[in-house]
């Protein structure tokens, strides 16, 4: 099968930032500011309209509205300080993106801060502590899950797409979709045990 | 060379279970403090647990990274279509036409892989059926109800022919073999990228989500980038190009339809490839009243009904079909 085409992505070793343009990644030196602009406005060039793209088929008019979270994500973006570490910016604002659109909802991030509060390390997916260091699957495990993915059902695609990127409750699907909790539940676990099964091989 | 993992032990495969329900308990959008105490004990009672916890996390993490995962979420292949009754395809089988083929097709891809000769094409869905096919050179085609797309990849090129309905391209790069979509008022042409085409009667529309496309009628060209959208008309062989909303014009492919300012003849004529019997405008009916809504192709019945209330439209339906007729 064919490689179809999709933007240049997360293969590049830090500090080398080689592409099209030809433009050089700021490391951070003082006098860099305004390569570092220039590198962010390529950035947002190359990546915003992907992004909303990409956010509509998530959210699809909103709330919360797509270009409001990929603007955010620019944001966070311009928020670090050595940009040369992220190893895909592309990935980087997708993940960031569709975390601050889970942000909306209250019920869900009482559960994330007590999650917080109880582990050490980088787990969670709270906005203010992505940054580039954060720890991510490796490529391979990544497609043993994207495999895995393409074989759920379309109400377990549902499903997931409502819990995991629109940050819904389990009583909000049920109002939206008129499942049960319980199977709601169900199916979800079942989700994560077939991902888990892929990438256990 | 992947190494393959080692095999878990049964021990190992229950901790992951109960690290995963944790992970799940607390996106579910429920907060109870004993469950939230219970938790805290899980995670003291051994590091094995956070660190499980901490795997588990990690894989719920990673959903948001797969590759092209807003499309293999929301595409739904193989949306069911509504119980064929028995009467039904009698009718259809004896409508003779196109109706006859698509249902004979039954919504099988057929590809005939032949490596020197010419490799034809033919993939055909019923009508509320809703399906994605995968070709032989990666690209995928994603087609509405009663559509039908056919053709012809041969060593130099790639020729497909869209003979009704609608389809949404996703076609893999090949600079030795550019692709051609035949609308037969309209030819799409491109490298590899991603459109959608929507073919009614009168009017042709090509809509780009990524990439570029050359659109032709006649001696007219116009070449789209993403976000463009271009109607083709008998009276505009090649219209404007214009700006479109991504989310109405392509969130068929997930079962719901969505009309902006659309003529009711237009509403009807998507209708008709998602309903379970024709439906059809009588004369006189207000064929050109213009009307805003989204649905579900499962509330096509819901929506009728609502359209009988609240606009001058009277909607009669029976065992074959549904009439729309002026109202009063």
């Amino acid at each position: 099968m064919q490689a179809k085409p999709s933007c240049p992505d997360d293969t590049v070793p830090p500090g080398k930032f080689a592409d099209a343009a030809n433009v050089p990644v700021p490391d951070g030196g003082q006098d860099d500011a305004t390569g570092r602009a220039r590198f962010l406005n390529h950035l947002f060039r190359q990546h915003y309209g992907e992004l909303v793209g990409r956010l509509r088929k998530i959210h699809g008019a909103g709330p919360p509205e797509a270009e409001d979270l990929a603007q955010a994500a620019f944001s966070k973006l311009s928020e670090l300080t050595d940009l040369s570490r992220i190893r895909s910016p592309r990935a980087f604002l997708f993940r960031t993106a569709i975390n601050l659109g889970l942000n909306s909802n209250d019920k869900l991030r009482r559960g994330r801060n007590f999650v917080k509060s109880q582990m050490e390390g980088n787990f969670s997916p709270d906005v203010e502590e992505i940054s580039p260091e954060t720890v991510l699957m490796g490529k391979q495990d990544l497609e043993r899950v994207t495999r895995a993915m393409r074989q759920l059902s379309p109400k377990q695609k549902e499903i997931l797409l409502r819990s995991r990127f629109r940050g819904q409750t389990y009583a909000e699907i049920r109002k939206d979709t008129g499942w049960s909790e319980a199977d709601i539940s169900r199916q979800l676990a079942r989700v994560m045990a077939l991902l888990q099964a892929g990438l256990d091989g | 060379m992947t190494p393959v993992p080692p095999v878990k032990s049964e021990a190992e495969k229950a901790l992951d279970a109960e690290a995963r329900s944790w992970v799940l308990y607390f996106t579910s959008g429920e907060s109870a403090p004993e469950k939230e105490q219970a938790f805290a004990a899980w995670l003291a009672a051994s590091p094995d647990h956070g660190a499980a916890f901490g795997r588990a996390r990690l894989l719920w993490d990673a959903i948001a990274e797969a590759d092209g995962v807003e499309d293999l979420l929301t595409d739904q292949n193989n949306i069911k279509p509504f119980q064929l009754r028995r009467s039904m395809s009698r009718r259809l089988l004896l409508g003779g036409g196109l109706a006859a083929s698509l249902a004979c097709a039954a919504g099988i891809g057929l590809l005939a892989l032949q490596p020197s000769p010419p490799e034809a094409i033919l993939i055909s869905t019923r009508r509320g059926e809703i399906k994605t096919f995968t070709l032989s050179d990666g690209s995928e085609i994603t087609l509405g109800g009663a559509s039908q797309v056919r053709g012809e990849f041969s060593a130099k090129a790639r020729n497909l022919q869209l003979v009704g309905g609608n389809a949404y391209f996703d076609i893999a790069r090949d600079e030795g073999r550019p692709l051609t979509v035949d609308t037969s008022s309209v030819l799409v042409r491109v490298l590899g990228t991603r459109f959608d085409i929507k073919k009614r009667a009168g009017e042709v529309s090509v809509s780009v989500d990524s990439g570029q496309v050359r659109v032709m009628a006649d001696a007219a060209a116009r070449d789209l980038r993403a976000g463009d959208r271009i109607v083709s008309t008998a009276a505009m062989r090649l219209g404007p190009v214009e700006p479109f909303d991504a989310e109405k014009e392509l969130s068929w492919r997930s079962g719901r339809l969505s009309f902006v300012d659309a003529p009711l003849r237009d509403i009807v004529a998507d209708m008709n490839q998602y309903s379970d019997r024709p439906v059809r405008l009588a004369p006189g009916a207000p064929a050109d009243l213009r009307l805003t809504l989204s649905f579900s192709i499962q509330q096509i019945s819901q929506v009728l009904a609502g359209l009988d209330t609240a606009y001058p439209i009277d909607v009669h339906e029976n065992d074959t079909e549904i009439v729309l007729s002026e109202g009063h």
